[in-house]
Formats: C-alpha cells, sequence, structure tokens
C-alpha cells in the first residue's frame, strides 16, 4: 500500500475564502487542524483528468463535521516532503 | 513569464470550477487508490488560565476548543476528555499554565522596583493606570 505524509497544510486566500463562503461550516484552520491532528483520518491518492494526482483525504472538524478535502503536494518533484495545499473540501451535509 | 500565465489560470479555475457535491466527493473518496496515511510526531499547544474564579483551557491550536472548571486539575480533566474524542492518539499535549494576574484589594498599595533600584508606591486609588507584569511588583503585607 503507498504511502501518504502529511506534515503541514497550507492554503491560498482565495481557497480559504471559498471554503467558508461555499461550504459553510467548514474552514480552512478547521480542516487544517483535523488533517493534521484529528484521529481515523483517511487519505488516498486520486488520479483526476482535469487536476491530476492529487489526494483525496476524509476525515472529521473538531466541530463534528465530515469532510472530504482536496490537496496537491506543494513540490510535485517531491510528494513525500509531507507539504500540501489544500484545493477544496466538501462538508457532509446534515 | 509563461509559468506566471500558467498559474494565474490555475488560480483562477480554483476560483470558478463546479465544485463537487458531498455524493461526488465521497465517491470519489471511495475509489481513490488507498494510502496510508503518515503523520510526523505532533504536539497540540494547551493553555490553562485563572481568572474571575474559574479556570479554562484553551488552545492555539484548535479553533473552538475551550472548557472551564473550578479547579486546574477538574479543567484538565475535561480538557484531556474532550479532546480525546477528537485527537490522534499519538499527538502530544503541550500544556502550558499561565501565572494568575495579581489583584489587589481597595486600598492596598504595591511597589514597583525598577531595573535601577527605585521604588515606585501605587495605590488602587490612584489615577494612573498601567499594565505592569506580576514578576515585577511587590505586595506589602
Amino acid at each position: 500500500m503507498a504511502s501518504i505524509i502529511i506534515a503541514e497544510v497550507l492554503c491560498d486566500d482565495a481557497i480559504a475564502d471559498k471554503i467558508r463562503d461555499k461550504h459553510p461550516p467548514l474552514t480552512f484552520p478547521a480542516v487544517r487542524q483535523a488533517l493534521i491532528y484529528a484521529r481515523d483520518v483517511q487519505a488516498g491518492w486520486e488520479e483526476d483528468q482535469e487536476h491530476g494526482r492529487r489526494v483525496a483525504a476524509r476525515g472529521m472538524t473538531y466541530a463534528g463535521t465530515l469532510f472530504v478535502a482536496y490537496l496537491s503536494p506543494l513540490n510535485e518533484n517531491d510528494p513525500e516532503e509531507g507539504t500540501f495545499k489544500l484545493r477544496t473540501a466538501i462538508p457532509k451535509p446534515d | 513569464m509563461m509559468k506566471v500565465v500558467e498559474d494565474m489560470a490555475g488560480h483562477m479555475r480554483d476560483d470558478h470550477e463546479p465544485e463537487p457535491t458531498w455524493e461526488e466527493a465521497n465517491a470519489a473518496f471511495e475509489a481513490a487508490e488507498p494510502a496510508e496515511l503518515v503523520r510526523p510526531a505532533r504536539k497540540l499547544v494547551v493553555v490553562y488560565r485563572y481568572a474571575d474564579g474559574c479556570w479554562s483551557a484553551t488552545s492555539p491550536d484548535l479553533e473552538g476548543f475551550g472548557v472551564v472548571g473550578l479547579s486546574l486539575s477538574e479543567v484538565k480533566a475535561k480538557a484531556a476528555e474532550d479532546l480525546a474524542s477528537f485527537l490522534d492518539p499519538a499527538v502530544e499535549l503541550d500544556e502550558h499554565v499561565v501565572e494568575p494576574a495579581v489583584t489587589l484589594a481597595p486600598g492596598q498599595k504595591f511597589l514597583i522596583v525598577t531595573a535601577g533600584g527605585n521604588v515606585i508606591t501605587v495605590d488602587t486609588s490612584s489615577r494612573s493606570r498601567a499594565y505592569i507584569s506580576s514578576r515585577s511588583l511587590r505586595v506589602p503585607a
């Protein structure tokens, strides 16, 4: 089984704004905290025709919102470096 | 220059492309190639403070986390219980207890001892206002 090392998650302001505005109650800090600190986070590699190879991760925020997040390695030449850029996060509706 | 244009195009695409629904995102996750998630050693900072007769615990690392209690041991137990349901068991707590602020009774005086050895006496009726570290204060008996 392949491995995914997640040490840090970064995000552009535009993506953080998009998550906050389009996908409440998710926020970038809540998603980042879950991906780094939470139990039971699952992740896999996805080959997307449009976006290329990226990580899909599923977890739960401290506030209890289940979500799926898409992340791209910050350094595409070294995907095991552990730093990812958050592309979006989708909450499970109530 | 071409790289900048490509980056800008990608940035704009992120803003305007349609977002998947939960069902689509979850189905894509289920179809992804499973991988073992590896996270390096992590510490979560928890800060305990005493104010207005009770203790509180918050964390600069965790949005929305906060518990209160009447004693430090009580609030530590509540924090541990609350965090246990969320935190990955491998995460270590980095706990800090903030020194309580000095509170003066009405009419009580305190002395400020400066680095040069000067002593300033102030009482609570003084019109002056200042924020002074509790480490610099000596309250006479």
